[in-house]
């Protein structure tokens, strides 16, 4: 499987496919911050969007929106909201 | 007590629920590779690995990620909160690490070595935040393991706070300056296993070489954790093997009871039937050495 290599590189894909099965004109985008950068997503949105839009292996993450951890059982539902402040960590070397 | 009841005893080192064959904890940073670092774990001997938790950008040049060079049932990972300079961070972090672990499925899920710092030109702990986060972290129902300095009244206050172990510096994280002060850890080390010698006490950062580590373990500290000095060694690989033989020998010579030290020589071959005349250094004689012509 490929990952992205940067969260915030990658095109917003996801909700495009939304806008095609609610047979919207357009989405709504809402802005976020994505570990501390400006981000754009189209709304609604759940973690789990997120995680599939940045391509990321759910098991090897964790996701905290506005300083609260997100326990990943509720990551299908969690609907993230604009100006949410958002940090998906994962693990690195460290002493 | 003997020889073998003695090392049945050391067979095994518990801290906060794990049973760890090895007395030697290695962190898995600042090596030049992933399977540098792979390979260094190995040979250690190690059962557990520190992680630190970080915003997700986690491969290297090559698109790698650590978690596919770490074989996760054979190491129990010890995520950490390195980088966090206030409680409440150190707790979010802790709380992220947990999770992580959780999605792997990793037993090291319920616990976490807990470093919260004060300063980012020494990293010296800051002990009011960590026994702050301590507190709150026990509550939330962690195994806490915390990094803090050599001063024995700051690891009082955390065994009080509820920490699982104590983990004092031998000196700054990555200076490689091994063990500053023995007498405090001697102190520490008293303290906090009065009434309760299976507490565990984990000397963690400062190490630069095999006798560091041998010294720490001589003290009577249970175990080390110890990074950069393996990692940034000329070669990791051999250096790990040389933790390893360190830990085994500083925690024999522990339990073997050193001799004390004596400001005179004894002599190991026996006194009497010398073929030669005995010269010593007579003061009260002018200096002159008895046996002399």
């Amino acid at each position: 499987m490929v990952y992205a290599t940067s969260l915030t590189s990658q095109p917003l894909v996801v909700g495009e496919k939304k806008l095609n099965k609610m047979g919207r004109m357009k989405p709504k985008q809402i802005e976020i911050q994505l570990n501390g950068e400006a981000y754009s997503l189209a709304e609604p949105a759940t973690v789990d969007d997120l995680i599939e839009i940045r391509q990321l292996n759910p098991k090897q993450i964790a996701v905290e929106i506005n300083g609260s951890l997100v326990p990943r059982e509720n990551f299908r539902f969690f609907l993230i909201s604009s100006g949410d402040c958002v940090e998906v960590v994962s693990l690195a070397g460290g002493g | 007590m003997s020889t073998i009841e003695k090392s049945s005893i050391d067979s095994v080192f518990e801290v906060g629920g794990h049973q760890l064959s090895s007395r030697l904890i290695l962190g898995t940073g600042r090596y030049e590779s992933f399977e540098t670092m792979q390979q260094s774990l190995d040979v250690s001997g190690t059962q557990c690995v520190t992680v630190a938790v970080r915003r997700e950008r986690l491969y290297d040049g090559e698109g790698r990620n650590i978690l596919d060079f770490l074989d996760l049932d054979r190491y129990v990972l010890l995520p950490n909160t390195a980088g966090c300079f206030d409680a409440q961070t150190a707790v979010r972090c802790a709380r992220m690490g947990r999770e992580i672990l959780r999605g792997l499925e990793n037993p090291g899920a319920n616990w976490v070595k807990l470093e919260v710092l004060g300063d980012s030109k020494t990293l010296l702990p800051d002990p009011v935040e960590t026994i702050k986060a301590t507190e709150i972290l026990v509550a939330e129902g962690f195994k806490v393991l915390c990094y803090t300095s050599d001063d024995p009244i700051t690891a009082i206050r955390l065994k009080k706070a509820g920490a699982t172990s104590v983990m004092p510096a031998g000196s700054p994280i990555g200076s490689g300056q091994g063990i500053l002060n023995p007498n405090n850890l001697r102190i520490i080390l008293e303290y906090l296993k009065e009434g309760d010698a299976s507490y565990p006490v984990i000397i963690d950062a400062g190490v630069g070489t095999a006798s560091d580590v041998a010294v720490a373990m001589e003290l009577g500290a249970d175990a080390v954790l110890l990074n950069t000095a393996v990692a940034h060694a000329k070669d990791p690989v051999l250096m790990a093997k040389a933790m390893k033989a360190g830990i085994e020998a500083g925690r024999y010579s522990y339990l073997a009871g050193r001799i004390p030290k004596q400001l005179y020589a004894t002599a190991s071959s026996p006194e009497d039937g010398v073929i030669a005349t005995r010269p010593f250094f007579n003061e009260s004689d002018g200096g002159k050495i008895v046996g002399d012509p």
